[in-house]
């Protein structure tokens, strides 16, 4: 991936919310439609482009991604799908991918939005509330009598 | 003006509009006309509870808070001399205790989805598949004085044709949150109308995000009908509430603009950025006061058809989206920041947009499972477009879609008998338990175990559906051996295994 590299792309400054700095390609930067959009509004001729919803962490993680989806073809597409989940995989536990989630949703990268909801999705299926709950750290705020009206309601799923 | 009169015990609705209704004694004679009742012969009531009485006849409507739009509710009084025929047997007299018709428990025990309707005594006022029936029930009885057009005035007879519709599929009684209602009800006197019901509206959407009122002096909710020049309120969260006050709080600012009405949100101590939603009054107006009517209702809004209803949960979907997303969790977050707690589980921060994305992955019945998680949950959940996205990928496009009020409802009843059927190929018998009709009954693929037959014999018997031959004792497995099953799925106990 670093073979397009050389040539002369511009470069743009990503700033995470932390103020952390990313130097990358406008074509990896451009993954992402807000800021593609902000390339295209002439914001990012000055300085380097804010990103105040994101921290360093998670836009690591983002760049990454754009990084690989930028410079791979449509025919290496099994790879891809490999790459894409043992992406997933590396960002693991499920407070990271919510992050990554959000920052996917703020920046408007609909691959890895898809990616990782389509991740955590699986990661609850044929859960439980109960383990749902625990997984996820939710507060049970049904009282009895609700609880057992929504339970009745759903028994069928729990057949 | 236009006014309903409401039947307490039948739910039988007559709307009257007219233009010379101005005081108590206009409205008695109104009344009277239209209902062929005397009118001291009833006891009209605004919420069902408290008579409506005027110190004189001549006391204006709207000194008794009477508005255009407002439903009064009937019923007959204890010591009414001559009660109608129709009524005296059939139903209790309950009018004056607030109370609500019984549901009629036969009805309810036939129907799983109906039997959790009957809490109405624990103040959950929802509108109930039970008291649908019954309500049907007794409109038989009752429903016949009603009818008939009085001069200017038309009968809604609505009621009674929608619920023949209705049944069998329930509607969603999740179709507002809960907690919009409960505060609405609980909490809101009703004054200023519209822009203070917007008010009400987004403080129920921060109390079901976890925060509590710091400045409220008392329980209920006010809100001045004039606004002072700076409304605002202070919030803060239950674990940031100490002794010797509260530490960290977020606070709503409103400003009117013409009909848009601006909320700045932002910590108390700064700190955090300044959050501002612009709210179009007139965009929800219609909505939320159709909700805060039926906090009041145990009944559907009469005139409520199912295309304006799902309109209506659409809206209420977009205002709770939009004051969460936009205000309470933005806040949430930033004040649990600030004051060093934990804040809230990682996927109830996301956006109301990506849990629904999130539950649209999943499988109908892990849908479901989630909606038992918690109450935001809960009514994410039950949104009607998600579930005619999963009863399509689940049974494929049925015919008569349009006419389906309650996709979930139609999921689950085509899940169980889905399920009913691979139980019986499993050779597995089961005892066939009468209230389960009514899911095999609705099946709306009624041929849908044709496939499943296929190595079966149902293709050697043209008459499939008909009692086979008697089994010879001893002829084993033969090739003309064939379950007993007959249209409706009847006798799954059958012998043949």
């Amino acid at each position: 991936m670093s073979i397009t590299t050389e040539n002369n792309e511009k470069m743009i400054t990503l700033m995470s919310s932390d103020g952390e700095e990313f130097v990358v390609e406008e074509a990896v930067a451009a993954q992402s439609q807000t800021i593609k959009h902000l390339i295209e509004d002439g914001c990012s001729t000055e300085g380097s482009i804010p990103l105040p919803n994101v921290t360093g962490r998670v836009l690591s993680e983002v760049i990454q991604y754009c990084k690989k989806h930028s410079s791979s073809d449509d025919k290496e597409e099994k790879e891809l799908e490999a790459w894409d989940a043992e992406f997933v995989k590396a960002a693991d536990d499920h407070v990271a991918l919510t992050d990554l989630m959000m920052a996917a949703n703020f920046l408007d990268i609909k691959g890895l939005l898809d990616l990782v909801a389509q991740t955590l999705a699986n990661m609850i299926t044929g859960k439980s509330p109960e383990e749902v709950r625990r997984m996820w750290n939710i507060k049970n705020d049904f009282t009895p009598e609700e609880a057992e009206k929504v339970r009745k309601e759903n028994q069928w799923a729990f057949e | 003006m236009k006014l309903k009169f409401r039947c307490q015990q039948t739910g039988a609705t007559t709307t009257v509009s007219r233009n010379d209704i101005r005081t108590f004694q206009d409205l008695k004679d109104i009344f009277s006309q239209s209902s062929g009742h005397p009118a001291s012969s009833v006891v009209l009531s605004l919420n069902r509870r408290d008579e409506l009485d005027a110190p004189s006849p001549d006391a204006s409507l709207q000194s008794l808070g009477i508005v255009s739009g407002d439903i009064i509710y009937y019923s007959r009084r204890t010591h009414d001399p001559s009660p109608s025929p129709q009524t005296l047997t059939a139903i209790p007299y309950q009018a004056t205790q607030g109370n609500l018709p019984a549901p009629v428990s036969d009805q309810s025990l036939n129907s799983v989805i109906s039997g959790s309707n009957l809490n109405n005594s624990d103040g959950t006022h929802e509108p109930g598949y039970s008291m649908q029936e019954s309500e049907t029930q007794e409109m038989g009885l009752l429903g016949q004085v009603e009818s008939g057009t009085v001069g200017g005035m038309d009968i809604d007879g609505e009621d009674e044709g929608e619920d023949a519709d209705v049944d069998g599929e329930g509607f969603s009684r999740f179709s507002e949150p809960y907690f919009l209602r409960k505060v609405l009800r609980e909490g809101f006197s009703g004054g200023g109308r519209d822009r203070n019901l917007l008010v009400a509206a987004i403080h129920a959407v921060f109390l079901e995000s976890g925060f509590v009122r710091v400045d409220s002096v008392s329980d209920r909710f006010e809100i001045p009908e004039e606004w002072p020049s700076r409304m605002s309120f202070s919030y803060t969260l239950p674990e940031l509430v100490s002794g010797e006050g509260v530490v960290q709080s977020a606070v709503l600012k409103f400003q009117v603009l013409g009909r848009f009405v601006n909320v700045y949100g932002s910590l108390a101590n700064g700190g955090s950025g300044q959050y501002r939603l612009c709210l179009d009054e007139s965009r929800f107006s219609r909505t939320l006061n159709l909700v805060w009517a039926n906090c009041y209702e145990n009944v559907r809004m009469a005139e409520e058809d199912a295309s304006s209803k799902s309109n209506t949960e659409r809206e209420v979907f977009e205002f709770w989206k939009t004051v969460k997303d936009g205000l309470a969790l933005p806040l949430l977050i930033d004040l649990c920041v600030k004051a060093g707690l934990l804040p809230p589980a990682c996927m109830m921060l996301l956006p109301a947009e990506l849990k629904l994305m999130i539950l649209q992955l999943l499988p109908g019945v892990d849908v479901a499972r989630m909606g038992c998680v918690c109450s935001e949950l809960r009514y994410l959940s039950s949104n009607t477009d998600l579930w005619k996205k999963k009863y399509e990928e689940e049974f494929g496009s049925g015919s008569g879609a349009n006419a389906v009020a309650n996709w979930k409802d139609k999921f689950a009843s085509s899940w169980e008998s889905r399920k009913k059927r691979k139980e019986f190929y499993a050779g597995r018998t089961q005892p066939y338990l009468p209230f389960r009709m009514p899911y095999v009954r609705r099946d709306p693929d009624p041929f849908g175990f044709i496939p499943g037959m296929i190595g079966g014999d149902y293709d050697r018997l043209p008459g499939f559906g008909v009692p086979p031959p008697l089994r010879q004792p001893g002829q084993g497995l033969g090739p003309f051996r064939r379950r007993n099953f007959g249209p409706t799925g009847c006798n799954l106990g059958g012998s043949n295994f």
